[in-house]
């Protein structure tokens, strides 16, 4: 994986972003952006649809190396989609150990099924799963490579309200076992706000906010804090008052 | 349209439904059964003669007959011989061409093109030819058999393998599975349903193709045993030879599909209990 600039490193910043350029064709989409992420950080990517939050969170995977400027991330890296993208042939634990070796693989696999709450899916088909099952079974095959740096690129945009609060009753549960860096992006003001430490909005091809968050640890969601940065992120999306 | 009353619906049960299921396919007996008793009544009463097409009752006795001097069973296993033969060497062929042209640069420029060509020529055009290159033996019928065959498992793998949804192949990478990785657990288990259905053309063209060349030049199967029956003006023994021949058909398309659940388990929409 380590290219040149694709390069692994260790501490201080998991990730270290630097000038990011990436252009389709003639249409420039990231223009220089600067990013740090601490490890164990949880961080939200907001930005408007097309704002080029998959692209960055795909150069970020390694999936796309095609770009300018400098990019470090760490060598153990796991991604999730919006879609569970398992394979339809291949049982749910199966699906988990994709890509794993060795005698202990399998045992791994099952105690990271159990931690997602699928441990009795295992032999089940993905065609089977319902949506946020789909998507557990997803994070489950992230955290069985016992990632450094976990990049969800909107994982519960296809969910309904119900499964999408379990979910990051969830993922927070996970991220405080495991402490990886995380870079969630998401098009979900809210969710950003209950989930990440620190949120980033991606305007016009760079970072044009980054806010940590600071919520009173009783009824976070129902804080006024938490309205306060509601309201400061969608004006910063473009949402205009009256449409909040 | 009548709507059902919802108190209707609430009382339907499982074991009613199930009856009717059994009855609906029996039900789907009762055209051939008219057809078959309006076909005897029509040879009995000379309204169809003898030598244009023999009554149900001669065929069945004909039949018997064939099975009880065990001509039948020779040919048959003449036939079966001569398809099982060409099908496997037909599907081989097709399968390793359509990887080969699937997964690599080069296999695809040099294989496809050919391929799309070759398969538009049809492939009993190919008698003559065939005829003039391995005489009237046994070759000329397997031949045809695999000609024939290999296109359809070709074409029909060939496109699954391509047609691959890519994020597959890009989960693939992050889970880094590597290029062999990605052959083996994503692009040829994803392609045989594909595979699958041609598999299920080649087994029906295979007949096809075998009814065909038994007619032409042989001295067993099937085929052979009809055009006999022929210059004799037997129909009854055509007529056996047509339903061998349409059973043939239907078993190997319901075994082809047996295999195909028993290998893609996940593509069953319903659990079995
Ligand atoms: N593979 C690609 N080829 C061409 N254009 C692309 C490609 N991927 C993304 N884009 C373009 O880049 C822009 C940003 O896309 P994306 O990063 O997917 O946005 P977001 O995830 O923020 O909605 C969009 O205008 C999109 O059309
Ligand atoms: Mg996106």
């Amino acid at each position: 994986m380590a290219t040149d600039l694709h390069r692994a490193v260790d501490a201080p910043a998991a990730v270290a972003v630097k000038g990011l350029d990436k252009s389709f064709g003639t249409q420039h989409v990231l223009k220089g952006v600067d990013l740090d992420i601490a490890p164990g950080e949880f961080t939200a990517l907001l930005g408007r649809s097309g704002s080029g939050k998959s692209t960055l969170l795909r150069v970020l995977a390694g999936l796309d190396t095609d770009y300018d400027g400098e990019v470090a991330v760490p060598g153990r890296r796991a991604v999730a989609f919006q879609d569970s993208r398992l394979l339809p042939w291949k049982r749910v634990l199966d699906n988990v150990l994709l890509g794993q070796k060795g005698k202990a693989a399998k045992a791994k696999g099952l105690a990271t099924l159990d931690e997602v709450g699928l441990a009795d899916k295992a032999k089940a088909w993905p065609h089977t799963l319902s949506g946020g099952e789909g998507q557990r079974a997803a994070l489950a095959r992230a955290l069985v490579r016992e990632p450094e740096l976990l990049l969800l690129d909107e994982p519960f945009g296809a969910l309904d309200a119900l499964t999408r609060l379990k979910m990051h009753a969830l993922l927070r549960k996970l991220w405080a076992a495991h402490q990886p860096s995380v870079l969630l992006v998401t098009h979900d003001v809210e969710e950003a706000i209950a989930l990440a430490d620190r949120v980033l909005v991606l305007t016009e091809g760079r970072i044009s906010l980054d806010v940590r968050v600071e919520l009173p640890q009783t009824a976070p969601r129902r804080s006024r804090e938490f309205a306060d940065l509601r309201d400061r992120l969608l004006a910063e999306l473009g949402v205009a008052e009256s449409e909040r | 349209m009548t709507s059902i009353p919802i108190k209707r619906i609430g009382q339907l049960d499982i074991r009613g439904a199930a009856a009717r299921l059994r009855l609906d396919r029996l039900r789907i007996l009762i055209g051939p059964v008219v057809l078959v008793a309006l076909w005897q009544i029509g040879s009995a009463t000379g309204l169809i003669p003898e030598q244009t097409l023999a009554a149900p009752s001669t065929v069945i006795s004909a039949g018997a007959d064939l099975v009880e001097t065990g001509r039948l069973q020779e040919h048959l296993l003449v036939s079966l011989g001569r398809a099982a033969t060409g099908l496997t060497l037909g599907v081989l062929i097709g399968a390793v061409l359509a990887v080969v042209a699937g997964l690599f640069r080069f296999g695809e420029d040099l294989i496809d093109g050919p391929m799309q060509i070759l398969r538009a020529i049809p492939a009993l055009a190919l008698v003559p030819l065939a005829i003039v290159w391995f005489g009237i033996g046994e070759e000329v019928k397997v031949f045809l058999v695999v000609f024939a065959t290999a296109f359809p498992v070709y074409v029909n793998t060939h496109a699954a393998i391509r047609g691959l949804d890519p994020r597959y192949a890009e989960l693939a990478r992050t889970v880094e599975l590597g290029r062999l990785g990605l052959v083996r657990k994503v692009i040829l288990p994803g392609a045989l349903p594909g595979f699958f259905t041609g598999l299920r053309f080649a087994t029906a063209i295979s007949w096809l193709v075998l009814v065909v060349s038994e007619q032409i030049n042989a001295t067993s199967g099937i085929g052979f045993l009809m055009t006999q029956a022929r210059s004799f003006a037997q129909t009854d023994v055509i007529v056996v030879g047509l339903v061998v021949y349409g059973l043939l058909g239907l078993t190997s398309d319901r075994l082809v599909r047996y295999i195909e659940g028993r290998v893609l388990p996940w593509r069953r929409t319903f659990t079995a209990r």
